[in-house]
């Protein structure tokens, strides 16, 4: 029999806001353990949680961005369990109005519903000692702010899951409303998985998997887990509704709790949070300024600037990029010589320091600049790399330094040609060797020539000379 | 009383506060009287029109001082290199 697999994810956005979203300790990451804390976020007796503002305009914005219709007045609730982790006693959440609903959003040529987002706070850390058997509770990071995403059952294979968390993560980034990275947790997915016979229309039971810390876990764990459940119904055995714990290193799920043990959340309206009341003109202002997206720039950078679909994946896989490309483009940079220095270039400077476009130390202008340079044939291009990389984490000025270190390319074509002249009466064995068919021997000649002018002539010019000189006798 | 009594000892207990006999007595009287209030919702008829919320200011997103944390681990009964200590936990927690 052939089997379909069908899926729909949860994913937890963590919100870049500044301060927690029911009070006002910081968010930062790394501080040290329960120094981030306050009555509010640890629940203490008679402490009010207030919104901020941030928390629903970045979860607009999201909403916005992924196609959904904004609820008007949508409204918080207490999810109550019993953990070290939940000081409160129960998470501020949203299960009966929620802020977006409805969303859809184009993957890898399918269509993804989006069911709904939430808005909620996040729970506490902990960590279990092993050699004392107990556990350690650091609460910083209770109160941080969460969207969860929740999609419609419209995935059908780990190619479209991997596709949407991209596109996911490029949304988030360019909005500007998280880092999306999921190797530290600001990005965490859960995937509901069924199997049904091809053909059918009726849903099979499904499990949760969590523990999903990459793209290729979240892949890996689907391909386990399909197979898992199909080996299950063709041997006539069932599938048990339970959540599923994602193993790495064994690349194997194993189960966590099953339905009968899941929990009862006791699920009831937050009484100390009024309504969330949204005008139409507060979310039409958030819709006129939502920036242009990474999807959209590809599309515009490829038919505006007639660049390969490659470089428009480059330049875009970053919003941090894509802004320094523009500012090339708006220093007079030509569209193609921009990605290439990009891709090659900056792409390697960036990977061999750890950094992040986001902190990239050279400015567009510097960039700009030595790109005109090669231009207009002052510098050549190996020159220019050796100087890219003198300025690159100084954000140095790259005329001072060409002057500095007397790197302007030669202009002088009569000099060039003197050289020629030299180089090719100095070595009659290459010269005969390269009329005798010796490919070799050219390349030879050329480096003997750029040795002599050190490396500051155009190639270009005197792989011409060259070849004019020895086809001349 | 005593029935009435029970669930008071009972939470007293989980929230490590000790109660005099008498704090029981009052608890459990002002505890039945919210359960009263409780009725109230039973008399409201079925799909009555509510009064639309008003807006509500939201709070800035400004970052102030957090609680001392010595006063904040004061309240905790075991504490070490900053940690609250709890028992070992089976299970997960996490935000679902």
């Amino acid at each position: 029999m052939n089997w379909e697999i069908v899926m729909g994810l949860e994913t937890h956005v963590e919100l870049s806001t500044e301060s927690k979203i029911f009070c006002s300790c910081s968010t930062a990451f790394g501080g040290a353990p329960n120094s981030q804390c306050c009555p509010v976020c640890m629940g203490l007796p008679g402490a009010l949680p207030v919104l901020n503002q941030k928390v629903v305009e970045y979860g607009v914005k999201v909403g916005l961005a992924l196609g959904c219709s904004i609820t008007p007045v949508s409204r918080f609730d207490r999810k109550n369990y019993f953990y070290p982790d939940l000081p409160k006693g129960y998470q501020i959440s949203q299960l009966y109005a929620p802020l977006c609903r409805n969303g859809r959003v184009e993957v890898a040529g399918t269509t993804i519903g989006i069911h709904e987002i939430h808005m909620e706070e996040d729970a506490g850390k902990l960590y279990h000692d092993p050699a004392t058997g107990e556990t350690l509770c650091d609460f910083n990071r209770c109160g941080v702010p969460l969207l969860e995403i929740v999609t419609e059952p419209d995935f059908r294979t780990s190619e479209q899951v991997v596709a949407y968390l991209k596109k996911l993560r490029d949304s988030l980034q360019y909005l500007g409303v998280s880092d999306g990275k999921m190797e530290e947790g600001s990005l965490r997915c859960d995937v509901n998985l069924s199997v049904r016979p091809v053909g059918s229309d009726t849903l099979g039971t499904r499990t949760e998997m969590k523990n999903l810390g990459s793209f290729q876990a979240i892949a890996r764990a689907i391909q386990f887990e399909s197979q898992r459940q199909i080996s299950l119904l063709e041997r006539g055995e069932r599938v048990v509704q339970e959540t599923r714990r994602f193993d790495e290193e064994k690349g194997e799920t194993f189960s966590m709790r099953s339905k009968e043990e899941a929990r009862d959340y006791r699920y009831f309206p937050e009484p100390d949070l009024p309504p969330v009341v949204l005008s139409r003109e507060y979310v039409e202002g958030i819709r006129e300024n939502l920036p242009e997206l990474g999807e959209a720039k590809r599309r515009r950078y490829a038919q505006q600037y007639q660049l390969p679909e490659y470089d428009c994946q480059m330049v875009t896989s970053h919003p941090a990029l894509a802004r320094f490309f523009e500012e090339l483009l708006a220093l007079g940079t030509p569209p193609k010589q921009g990605t290439n220095w990009i891709m090659g270039e900056v792409l390697g400077a960036l990977s061999e320091r750890s950094l992040s476009p986001g902190q990239m130390p050279m400015t567009p202008k510097t960039l700009a600049r030595l790109i005109a340079l090669v231009g207009e044939g002052k510098l050549n291009r190996n020159t220019a790399v050796k100087v890219f990389e003198a300025v690159f984490d100084t954000d140095g000025d790259v005329d001072e330094y060409v002057a500095a270190h007397g790197l302007e390319q030669v202009q002088d074509v009569e000099l060039v040609e003197r050289i020629v002249v030299q180089v090719l009466e100095e070595n009659p064995q290459s010269v005969a060797d390269y009329r005798g068919g010796k490919e070799k021997a050219f390349g030879f000649l050329v480096g003997q020539t750029m040795r002599k002018l050190q490396g500051k002539a155009d190639p270009q010019t005197v792989r011409r000379l060259l070849l004019e000189r020895l086809g001349q006798e | 009383m005593e029935e009435t009594n029970k669930p008071v000892r009972e939470l007293s207990r989980l929230a490590r506060l000790s109660l005099t006999p008498q704090e029981e007595e009052e608890l459990a009287g002002r505890l039945e009287e919210m359960v009263g209030y409780l009725h109230a919702l039973s008399q409201v008829e079925h799909g009555a029109e509510v009064e639309a919320p008003s807006a509500v200011p939201f709070r800035p997103d400004q970052v102030e001082p957090s609680l001392d944390g010595d006063k904040l681990l004061n309240q905790a009964p075991q504490v070490r290199d900053g940690y609250v200590v709890t028992p070992r936990s089976v299970g997960e927690g996490g935000a679902e």
